[in-house]
């Protein structure tokens, strides 16, 4: 569902698109369009994009087309999702130990949106690291 | 029951036993006591058959004692008028620090301790004379007198090359010397008012020399040229000097570029320097706060993308 979505294809654009929203999230999927992570996780975010086009924007962004980020974001998973807040880099803790990024694919919408919420809320209060409503550490997962 | 040769020289020095009995072993060879005791450092303890061959050496050096050979030495006449036809000499300074690779002699270590002394053994000189006839020395080659050991050793004058023994004979080992090796100590201008107009490969042979005389400190004095020790002495200055050479150059096995195609590193590699954090962290976070390091916005990381290629 990548075509759905607005994608970014270099580095002053996303810089834009992050300085242009003045209150909602932007939430950018860094991947590519033809990995099969990317895919369930593009699917996921098309869905849930209208739901949540009231707080927050998701982009796309190809990290070989755009590799201005990949060395100071770290971006070497095959599907990195990372939220903006008025240009700056909301963290949101997972219980993964990363608190930067979603670097696996989400399939719950509802869930997705509910970080998304959590992460606009907290940002509007000026925080920089808001906790996520689930806890994705591995040990819940197994 | 007899004491070992070594033991009784050693005793006899310091006065434990008579020099008479010392003597005794040696009326056979007619060779004198000093001799004797350098015989006795120099010998290869596992082979008990060396003495006897010892012996033997002696003999035949005393049968041909009448005859005085000179060295043929065969040179290129340029080089001949450097070197001339006698051994050359190359002035050592008596310096305990000699052994030393990062010591260089100044004219104050020939003030403090003086110079060294050319007293060459006469059995050595008669072995040297002896070996020369058999394995004369081929074009090129120079013979240069080392004044720490009070031995010769030649030398190449083309390939700067050196040998404790003539190089045709069948067990010499030439080699690169010492100094050039960086295994010893330097001799450095020793006259404080310099000879700077010296010739150019008259400084190239004072070094080498320097480095050989070196090199042969620790060897024993008069040994036969029949000997392993001489050659062992520089096999091991040798491989002592191949070993520090490689060690710069080997790879060490734990460096990542060893194992994998990452380019080799300085020691400057993997520090932090001013825009060039690995990631946009900050980096001086730690502790609970290593977690919650934001990454910068884009515009910041397009900046300083930016900054870095004007600086390349």
């Amino acid at each position: 569902m990548s075509y759905m979505l607005q994608h970014l294809h270099n580095g002053w654009q996303v810089d834009q698109a992050i300085l242009s929203e003045e209150d909602r999230v932007v939430v950018i999927r860094f991947g590519h369009d033809w990995d099969p992570t990317c895919m369930v996780m593009d699917e996921t975010l098309y869905k849930c994009a209208d739901k949540m086009k009231n707080f927050a924007v998701v982009y796309l962004v190809d990290i070989t087309e755009v590799s201005d980020f990949n060395k100071m974001y770290e971006l070497y998973d095959p599907c990195t999702c990372m939220f903006f807040y008025r240009n700056k880099h909301i963290m949101i803790d997972l219980g993964t130990g990363n608190n930067n990024k979603i670097n696996w694919s989400m399939e719950d919408v509802q869930e997705f949106i509910d970080i998304v919420e959590t992460v606009y809320r907290g940002a509007r209060k000026g925080r920089g690291l808001v906790v996520s409503p689930k806890d994705y550490s591995t040990k819940y997962r197994y | 029951m007899p004491l070992p040769p070594a033991l009784l020289a050693r005793l006899a020095k310091r006065g434990i036993v008579e020099e008479d009995k010392v003597n005794k072993p040696d009326t056979l060879s007619g060779s004198t006591k000093p001799e004797e005791v350098e015989e006795v450092f120099a010998e290869d303890y596992d082979d008990p058959s060396k003495l006897e061959q010892e012996e033997q050496i002696n003999e035949e050096i005393t049968e041909q004692q009448s005859i005085t050979p000179t060295a043929p030495v065969l040179l290129a006449p340029e080089v001949r008028d450097i070197v001339g036809d006698a051994p050359v000499f190359y002035e050592t300074t008596a310096c305990p620090n000699r052994s030393n690779p990062y010591h260089e002699c100044v004219p104050y270590c020939k003030k403090r301790y003086g110079m060294r002394e050319w007293d060459p053994d006469d059995d050595m000189t008669k072995r040297r004379d002896r070996m020369l006839r058999r394995y004369p020395l081929p074009e090129g080659w120079v013979e240069v007198g080392d004044y720490d050991s009070g031995r010769y050793y030649y030398w190449n004058v083309h390939t700067d090359e050196v040998s404790w023994l003539s190089p045709t004979h069948p067990k010499a080992t030439v080699s690169k010397s010492a100094e050039s090796l960086g295994l010893v100590g330097k001799i450095g201008n020793l006259d404080s008012d310099g000879e700077e107009n010296m010739d150019i490969s008259q400084d190239i042979l004072h070094s080498d020399h320097e480095a050989e005389e070196q090199s042969s400190e620790d060897s024993d004095t008069s040994l036969s040229d029949e000997e392993e020790p001489p050659q062992q002495d520089i096999k091991r200055s040798r491989n002592r000097g191949r070993h520090a050479q490689s060690k710069k150059d080997e790879l060490d096995p734990m460096d990542p570029a060893a194992y994998s195609d990452i380019p080799r590193g300085g020691w400057s590699e993997g520090l932090d320097q001013r825009g060039k954090a690995k990631t946009g962290v900050d980096v001086t976070a730690s502790g609970p706060l290593f977690q919650q390091r934001p990454y910068p916005s884009p515009g910041d990381i397009l900046r300083a993308n930016q900054g870095l290629k004007k600086k390349k």
